[in-house]
């Protein structure tokens, strides 16, 4: 599947959003595997929760596709 | 009027009383002394796990939170924050005794009997629910006392060639149980782990699948056990500005989970409330089962089901966690956590009186022959404030 070309880059609690080029960030980050197929991301939202980072990545129709839970150090 | 608080007050006051400004400082030290942490509501059952940080002391008779329903104050709050401040000061888990000494704490602040019931009622409600009931989330903060699930099937075999991500091709070791009729794959990397590294077991994921309740295991269909980091790792380093970032678990909608190597070790072992425990592995896969089902039986972001939930959420008016206000996605991942894990304990009704929408809406989903009839739509304000709402 293409990706759109750009993924919103989010950090709850800071009002600012960093646009990336998809051509910018790895492909592990531009894309989500599920059920074998790729699907693109277009938005990551990440919120710091206690000792860690937690990052959800989002596809075109808003579908929550993955989460990424950081390790404590 | 200045009146002591102790055993003596009489619940039928009027305005609750506070300690005069010459006494308050040693009437609210009497006060403490006189809790007897054995007499009223012994813990038994701690559901909840104590907020990290500063615990309150065991609090378990106050003379005036005891009798807070038959306080003019009381009259003053809504009727379904009645019924969920009620829950809250009656449970016997750690998070009733959190909101009985927040509630204590403010009653016995010099300026409270000096505040009209209205006033009253407004400070009493914002320290049983302000910062939300579960500080953080709810993934690892619950105890597990269920049986663990029955393993009736395993089978295992080497697999060549197969692609972790951002790894190089290799043999892994693929064992496949079935876990009270669930069928699940866990693929081990038999790569050795870098130095330093520690990676979970087969057996400790098989332990957490079967700790975990069956309506969300049935969402997992696969766990890797990687021997190399997340390709992801060095990108969000730099994004976020941590150089020593490293991700330790990966859930996509499909249920199929990553796990990365790790550098903990004494964690490895540990059985409860770290992040690398059995029991934060299971918790953490039982959010996720949160968002698969939510996502499979609501489908797209424009789909009633999630403004349904929204306006549950917003009637229940009270957030789940604070992880749980970032997106109607993570309320429901941490509302099915609360209700899956505590299904079956004295504290599911606690929690249902709390958020009883949501309940009401998870009941469809993994109880149906007890769901209610859905409530009618109505208009409700925006109730989630993070970047990833819907």
């Amino acid at each position: 599947m293409n990706h759109p070309g750009t993924i919103v880059f989010v950090e709850v609690g800071s009002p600012e959003e960093k646009v990336m080029k998809v051509t910018e960030v790895p492909e592990s980050v531009a894309f989500v595997k599920l059920n074998g197929a790729k699907v693109p991301v277009v938005r990551v939202v990440a919120q710091v929760v206690g000792a860690q980072r937690i990052i959800v990545s989002y596809g075109a129709d808003g579908a929550r596709l993955s989460a990424t839970y950081q390790s404590k150090s | 009027m200045s009146v002591k608080l102790g055993p003596k007050v009489d619940p039928r006051t009027a305005v609750i009383p506070g300690p005069t400004r010459a006494t308050a400082s040693s009437e609210a030290k009497e006060t403490r002394a006189g809790w007897n942490p054995l007499a009223r509501r012994p813990i038994t059952q701690v559901h909840h796990r104590p907020a990290p940080g500063p615990t309150p002391p065991p609090m378990e008779d106050h003379p005036v939170v005891d009798h807070l329903e038959q306080q003019l104050l009381w009259a003053a709050l809504p009727a379904q924050r009645q019924k969920q401040l009620h829950a809250l000061i009656e449970s016997t888990s750690a998070i009733g005794n959190r909101a009985r000494a927040a509630i204590a704490r403010v009653v016995e602040a010099e300026d409270f009997a000096g505040l009209t019931p209205a006033e009253q009622a407004v400070r009493v409600s914002a320290a049983a629910f302000s910062p939300p009931v579960i500080p953080e989330l709810t993934i690892g903060d619950l105890e597990n006392t269920r049986p663990l699930l029955e393993l009736s099937r395993r089978q295992e075999a080497r697999v060549r060639g197969f692609e972790f991500a951002g790894a190089a091709p290799a043999e892994v070791k693929v064992t496949t149980v079935t876990i009270a009729g669930h069928e699940v794959k866990i693929t081990e990397a038999t790569t050795p782990l870098p130095a330093g590294l520690h990676q979970h077991s087969t057996e400790t994921i098989i332990d957490a699948l079967r700790r975990m309740p069956l309506d969300a295991l049935k969402q997992i269909q696969e766990v890797q056990l990687s021997s190399a980091r997340s390709p992801t790792d060095a990108f969000y380093a730099q994004l976020y500005g941590k150089p020593d970032f490293r991700a330790y678990m990966n859930c996509g909608a499909d249920g199929v989970v990553g796990v990365f190597p790790f550098t903990e070790a004494g964690e490895q072992n540990c059985t409860q409330n770290c992040v690398h425990s059995t029991h934060t592995v299971s918790s953490t896969l039982v959010h996720e089962a949160g968002h698969s089902w939510s996502m499979r039986t609501y489908g797209h972001a424009s789909e009633q089901g999630w403004k349904d939930w929204e306006a549950a959420a917003a009637r229940d008016n009270m957030a789940l966690s604070a992880y749980a206000k970032s997106s109607v996605d993570e309320d429901i991942g941490e509302a099915t956590v609360l209700y899956l894990e505590s299904r079956g304990t004295p504290h599911f009704d606690t929690y249902r009186a709390l958020y009883p929408n949501r309940f009401a809406l998870l009941d469809r989903q993994f109880n149906p022959a007890a769901a209610p009839q859905p409530p009618a739509p109505r208009a409700v304000p925006p109730q989630f404030s993070g970047s990833g709402d819907r």
